[in-house]
């Protein structure tokens, strides 16, 4: 019988080490303990991102394989990361060994194509969200629904600072909602949350959890 | 250690202990009254369906980091995932994991081999776990070809999201799938109470495992979760009381953590 | 009244009956014992069983089988005593006794047999020639006093066997403790047998012992000297251990002694003549390892048995073969052995009935093949070694005449050395005679087949039903032609009538099943549907007003007032010294630098104004190119150099645990720069050894869980540092309870344009956010108005659809 001594031990790992931490943080002789595991998980943390971003090539270029309309895509992504990251260990090297450090071919990547990409998706969000509040009322006619819509109008309306069209009335809503109704709505959610999250945690550390065993 | 550190200290022993002693009396028993929520109701139906029609599960897990109070939500999505495997184990198709995050997708594969192992599942049906983006404007564009995939027929947004996730459900919404998501992020709350059919408010998303049948553990942290629930609840009026009595300063001390 | 039970049915007789009441079986031998003393008293059927002493029948055992035991296997080279007592409790595991309960052991006596025999072994091994010498009075001191074979006392799991096998246990792998238990209590019942036989011929022990020293696991006989009938037996045990690979030692056992039956059965049996057992000495001779007889003189049928009993076929065989073993094999066991071996002319055509088709065999014997056909094929043969004990049996093999007939084949075959190596010859064989067996044995004998004029007699006197579902069955009334009385059958109108309204309906239900036949064809989808129209119209009217602000040049909009929070960030700035080292950490995606520069820009321009040193840090990855590009287009004129007047340390990774990480002990987490430069050699940070000995840290960051992780794992840190925060629009109602807390966890607050706005306006410098002022303005108006104009139009749609299904419902 082949006997899997990774699952386990994987468990006591996670376990043990997720109580050190935690415990750090009310019992003071575990601190240093905890932050010499915290460092341990930093680097880890960032092996994983070398590891996630191997494995998003890995999958694109899989996918490049597939005759579908999708292939075109992940070809372009894996072009446009290899080229990326070429580029950014040649401004690497600059730094280090020319003592150049301005990161030029990044930053003009990074300003050229990155930013107003990912701004002009925002920009996309922005009329996705105003197009999903004006078809909330016809999908979900109940009072809850109605509710959010008028919430939502007035809480716009009252973040303007029209000269012409100042209604003091309108920004007194909008703060009384920001600050009692939101910030009261939003505590008992993440209390909500936060219970779930505890329970979450302690699961893990508890080993009942354990998604780290494949 | 301050009084604060002992109250936190004490809190999660109690959390603790009372799962335990939840779990115990309960005899390992998955079987629970639990409220119904529309949402899983209807999940479970999904993937019936999807099991029946040969299609394909989406399991979005979202892009919150391990090592952070957002992987919460994380894992509850990796639960979600591990029992979407075991139910739609039967069907033709395996399901799909995407992530936002590194660390969070090798999870997510480490939990499909984990799951795929116990169950024994043929490696052809094993289902595939793909980091789709980094950013999470690149991790929303990057997963809605999967949702888009007319082998799809229900998706699972359960982890970290922010107000990306409108393009993750409007893109459901137009490809007709069933959609159902869940986080613990309250802006992308309010996005997905608009949006979706079965949003998951508040910590709806965490009682996940315990309505999938994930183990009597995810039940007994519910009993515990509604313990505590109105422990709050009588601790905020007490506080209400005790201020409007004149002790408002004794309650400031003892936040800030002197005795 | 005393009563004798019958050995044959076992039911009680009266004491004086010489032949059963109920199948005829004589309850009393007609010839006494050889030896003529009155121990032959008690193998008269009937008598009450006692507890015997039969240990000493070990000593009649024959040489060979007593050598056979002594021998040990070559897997476990010495001999156990324990391992006799496994033999027969290997029993237990037969098939036949799958679902016997566990026979109670009736008496002591039963495992003293057993115990003496294993003492006795050690004595017989050095004495083996003379232990035949003595077996024969021993046998007579012995038998005598034993029990009486009845029925009613055959043991339970031998009655049981008789029943319906399933051999389900074979197919657990392990036997529990609890299994074992009664197992060894199997073992009783032989020992009780054992002490329930008398020995006339201490030769049909030695064909016993044989049996018994063939299935010994410990024998030392080898395989190819079996009999094939034997090696057959053994090969298919053998077959089921490697079926089941794990089988523990107690469930292989059992395989390994289903000739025990065998061995009872001729237990029961009284032997009056000596002669009539020499073949069976042959057989002796043939399987006796001294006698180094080689197997290929054995008969086929055993020769069959002992293959599979070697386990040299391990596969089961097929269920043709197995039955076609079983029709040979059965009679030998079941009826040579219990019954007819030891007929005077050893006629054995009987057994050749065997292999008659199965119309002939007995109707239990056919149960049991159909049974195990179906359930158990490769365990037909040991369904075999059930039916000497089965009563039906016995009930049937009434009919004296079956040993007229002549001896078989395989008996015929025997050769000319082997009776020569027993001093026998054919004459001798010829002339024993038939009235020297003892009548109650020949009422054992099987009943013959029944001959043609005996079917018609019985077709005469019971109607047997040949036909039909009934087709087989005995004293059936059959049908009579008066019984039933065809006629024709009165003609009846099918024509319907249908009523009018009836008719209606009818029209209307073919209508609609017809109409189901036809598909409506979907409708089609419309190049733009209508949602895409209104998204492109609502980003339409917002790019449109967004463009028309940023191309007017009129500031329409005041700007807005600054809060409370504002003042409080921009007076802590304003209390900075100059040069003192300031932490601002860049946690935002690009995709929110629109508006996150603007907020940052004013706070950022102040502490430049004030000539801090800036140190950067980002728990995103791509906050330090943001913090470079940042610098570089919003900060420009302040001309800030890396390493002189602010530096970039770049990624925290592992988020909170990172940042905590960094928290306390910045040098040693984040020891180099973005560039690659010794970040801390600068000299504001030469004194920074925690995140406490910065003079301020501002957090830049659009997710308010980013600004609570800072809040909870780096505040509690800083003890006299003040933390700002500069935080998007939709952070900002999260944000500000941190803010408004008392004791305050967050100093000072910009949040969203409005903020960044009234900063700029605080500091006195026009920047980004009051150049976005006016188009942020007009795009909320924008937003403002198509939210309301939609949610008018639905609520009117909604009223009209309501309408519409108002109206189909009523028509």
């Amino acid at each position: 019988m082949k006997f899997k001594f990774r699952a386990p031990l994987a468990t006591a790992i996670a376990m043990s080490v997720g109580l050190v931490v935690l415990s750090g943080y009310f019992i003071p002789a575990a601190e240093p303990l905890r932050f010499i595991l915290l460092r341990v998980g930093m680097v880890l943390a960032a092996v994983a991102l070398l590891v996630g971003v191997i494995n998003l090539l890995s999958v694109h270029i899989r996918k490049m394989a597939d005759k579908d309309s999708n292939s075109w895509n992940s070809f372009i992504l894996v072009v446009a990361l290899l080229a990326t990251l070429g580029i950014g260990f040649y401004d690497m090297f600059k730094a280090y060994m020319y003592g150049n450090p301005n990161f030029e071919w990044t930053n003009w990547i990074f300003t050229y194509i990155q930013r107003p990409i990912e701004t002009s998706l925002m920009a996309v969000m922005a009329v996705s969200l105003v197009y999903a509040a004006t078809y909330l009322l016809r999908r979900k006619m109940n009072y809850l629904a109605i509710g959010f819509f008028f919430i939502v109008l007035l809480v716009l309306l009252g973040s303007i600072s029209l000269s012409m069209m100042n209604f003091p009335i309108l920004k007194d809503i909008r703060s009384w909602i920001v600050h009692i109704p939101a910030v009261g709505g939003a505590r008992g959610l993440l209390l909500g949350i936060a219970l779930g999250t505890i329970t979450t945690g302690l699961r893990i550390i508890m080993g009942t959890d354990r998604p780290y065993e494949g | 250690m301050t009084i604060t550190g002992l109250i936190g200290l004490s809190i999660v022993a109690s959390f603790f202990g009372l799962m335990i002693i939840f779990n115990v009396v309960r005899g390992g028993s998955t079987k629970a009254d639990l409220r119904p929520i529309s949402a899983y109701t209807k999940l479970k139906r999904a993937i019936g369906l999807a099991v029946e029609d040969g299609s394909q599960i989406h399991v979005s897990l979202g892009r919150g980091g391990v090592t952070s109070p957002q992987s919460a939500s994380a894992f509850v999505g990796l639960s979600m995932l591990e029992q979407v495997i075991r139910i739609a184990s039967a069907g033709d198709r395996p399901p799909v994991a995407t992530a936002g995050n590194a660390a969070l997708s090798i999870l997510a594969q480490d939990t499909i081999h984990g799951t795929s192992e116990k169950i024994e599942l043929k490696s052809k049906k094993t289902s595939s776990g793909e980091l789709r983006g980094l950013t999470p404007f690149s991790y929303a564009v990057g997963t809605m070809p999967t949702i888009r995939d007319d082998r799809v027929s229900a998706n699972i947004l359960a982890g970290w999201y922010g107000n990306e996730v409108i393009w993750l459900t409007a893109a459901g919404k137009r490809q007709n799938s069933f959609t159902m998501a869940g986080t613990a992020h309250l802006p992308a709350q309010a996005v997905m109470y608009s949006t979706v059919e079965e949003p998951l408010i508040g910590e709806e998303l965490f009682a996940g495992g315990a309505y999938l049948g994930a183990g009597p553990m995810h039940i007994s942290s519910l009993k515990v979760q509604d313990v505590f629930r109105w422990i709050l609840v009588g601790g905020i009026l007490i506080g209400i009381l005790l201020k409007f009595a004149g002790f408002g300063q004794l309650i400031e001390n003892i936040l800030v953590g002197t005795p | 009244m005393a009563k004798n039970n019958c050995p044959m049915c076992g039911k009680p007789n009266p004491e004086d009956r010489e032949v059963c009441q109920f199948c005829e079986a004589r309850l009393k031998p007609l010839v006494d014992s050889p030896a003529g003393d009155e121990d032959t008293s008690s193998l008269s059927p009937g008598s009450a069983p006692s507890p015997m002493d039969t240990g000493e029948l070990e000593r009649t055992l024959p040489v060979w089988l007593q050598d056979a035991r002594g021998t040990t296997s070559p897997e476990e080279p010495s001999p156990d005593s324990s391992q006799e007592e496994d033999w027969l409790a290997k029993f237990q595991d037969s098939p036949d006794s799958k679902k016997a309960e566990p026979p109670p052991i009736t008496e002591e006596g039963d495992q003293d047999w057993l115990q003496r025999i294993r003492a006795l072994e050690a004595e017989e091994k050095n004495s083996e020639k003379s232990a035949v010498e003595k077996s024969i009075p021993e046998e007579k001191a012995v038998a005598p006093g034993s029990e009486t074979v009845s029925g009613d006392d055959l043991p339970d799991w031998l009655l049981e066997m008789e029943g319906e096998e399933t051999g389900e246990e074979l197919e657990t792998p392990q036997a529990s403790p609890e299994e074992e238990a009664p197992m060894e209590t199997t073992a009783s019942p032989f020992g009780e047998d054992a002490e329930e036989t008398s020995f006339d011929d201490d030769e049909a022990l030695d064909w016993l012992d044989e049996e018994a020293g063939e299935d010994d696991p410990e024998g030392a006989v080898p395989g190819e000297d079996l009999p094939d009938w034997l090696l057959e037996m053994k090969g298919e045990e053998t077959g089921e251990e490697l079926e089941t690979p794990q089988a523990s030692p107690e469930e292989e056992v059992p395989m390994e002694t289903t000739a025990s039956p065998f061995e009872e059965d001729a237990e029961e049996t009284s032997f009056d003549d000596d002669e009539a057992l020499d073949w069976l000495d042959e057989e002796a001779g043939e399987d006796d390892p001294e006698g180094a007889v080689p197997g290929e003189d054995l008969p086929d049928w055993l020769l069959e048995m002992k293959g599979e009993e070697t386990g040299r076929e391990p596969e089961t065989p097929d269920t043709t073969s197995v039955e076609e073993d079983l029709e040979e094999s059965a009679s030998p066991f079941g009826e040579d052995v219990a019954e007819g071996l030891l007929d005077e002319e050893t006629d054995l055509d009987w057994l050749d009935e065997g292999e008659s088709p199965e119309e002939e065999m007995p109707d239990w014997l056919l149960e049991e093949k159909a049974s195990e056909d179906v359930e158990h094929p490769s365990e037909d043969e040991e369904s075999v070694f059930i039916s000497p004990f089965s009563e039906e049996k016995k009930g049937e093999i009434a009919g004296e005449d079956i040993f007229a007939d002549d001896l078989p084949q395989w008996l015929s075959e025997a050769s000319d050395e082997e009776l020569a190596e027993e001093g026998l010859s054919g004459k001798d064989l010829d002339d024993i005679t038939p009235g020297e067996l003892p009548g109650w044995v020949e009422a054992m004998r099987p009943v013959k087949a029944p001959s043609e004029e005996d079917s018609e007699l019985l077709d005469e006197e019971e109607y047997v039903e040949s036909s039909g579902p009934l087709a087989g069955m005995e004293n059936i009334l059959p049908a009579e032609a008066g019984i039933i009385k065809a006629h024709k059958a009165a003609k009846q109108s099918f024509k319907l009538k249908v009523a009018e309204s009836q008719q209606q309906y009818v029209n209307l239900l073919e209508t609609m099943v017809a109409n189901e036949e036809k598909t409506e064809a979907a409708p089609a989808q419309p190049l733009i549907s209508t949602q895409r129209v209104l998204r492109w119209l609502i980003a339409l009217v917002l790019f449109l007003s967004i463009g028309f602000a940023f191309s007017s040049t009129q500031e329409w909009f005041s700007y807005p007032f600054h809060q409370e929070e504002t003042r409080s960030i921009n007076e802590a700035i304003q209390a900075l010294p100059e040069a003192s080292p300031v932490l601002v950490a860049f946690d935002y995606e690009p995709a929110l630098s629109g508006e996150m520069n603007a907020i940052a820009a004013g706070v950022i321009d102040h502490l430049m104004l004030r000539g801090t040193y800036l140190t950067f840090v980002s728990t995103s990855p791509t906050g330090p190119v943001l913090v470079e590009n940042f610098l570089r287009t919003t900060q420009a004129q302040h001309k800030y150099i890396h390493g002189q007047q602010y530096v970039n340390l770049g990624y925290i990774p592992g988020g909170a645990a990172g940042l905590l990480s960094f928290v306390v002990s910045p040098q040693n987490i984040m020891p180099l720069a973005f560039d690659g430069a010794d970040a801390w050699k600068m000299q504001p940070l030469q004194e920074i050894k925690s995140i406490a000995d910065f003079s301020l840290v501002l957090v830049i960051t659009d997710d308010a869980d980013t600004a609570r992780i800072w809040v909870e794992q780096v505040q509690p840190n800083l003890t006299s540092t003040p933390l700002m925060m500069a935080v998007s629009a939709q952070a900002e109602p999260l944000v500000r309870p941190y803010y408004e807390a008392t004791p305050q966890q967050v100093a000072g607050l910009v949040a969203g344009l409005p903020g960044g706005t009234s900063y700029e306006q605080l500091i006195g410098r026009g920047g980004l956010a009051q150049g976005y002022w006016n188009a942020f303005s007009i795009g909320i108006i924008a937003a403002g108005v198509v939210l309301l104009i939609s949610g008018v139009a639905n609520v009117v749609l909604s009223q009209i659809d309501n309408k519409r299904k108002y109206t189909e419902v009523g028509k």
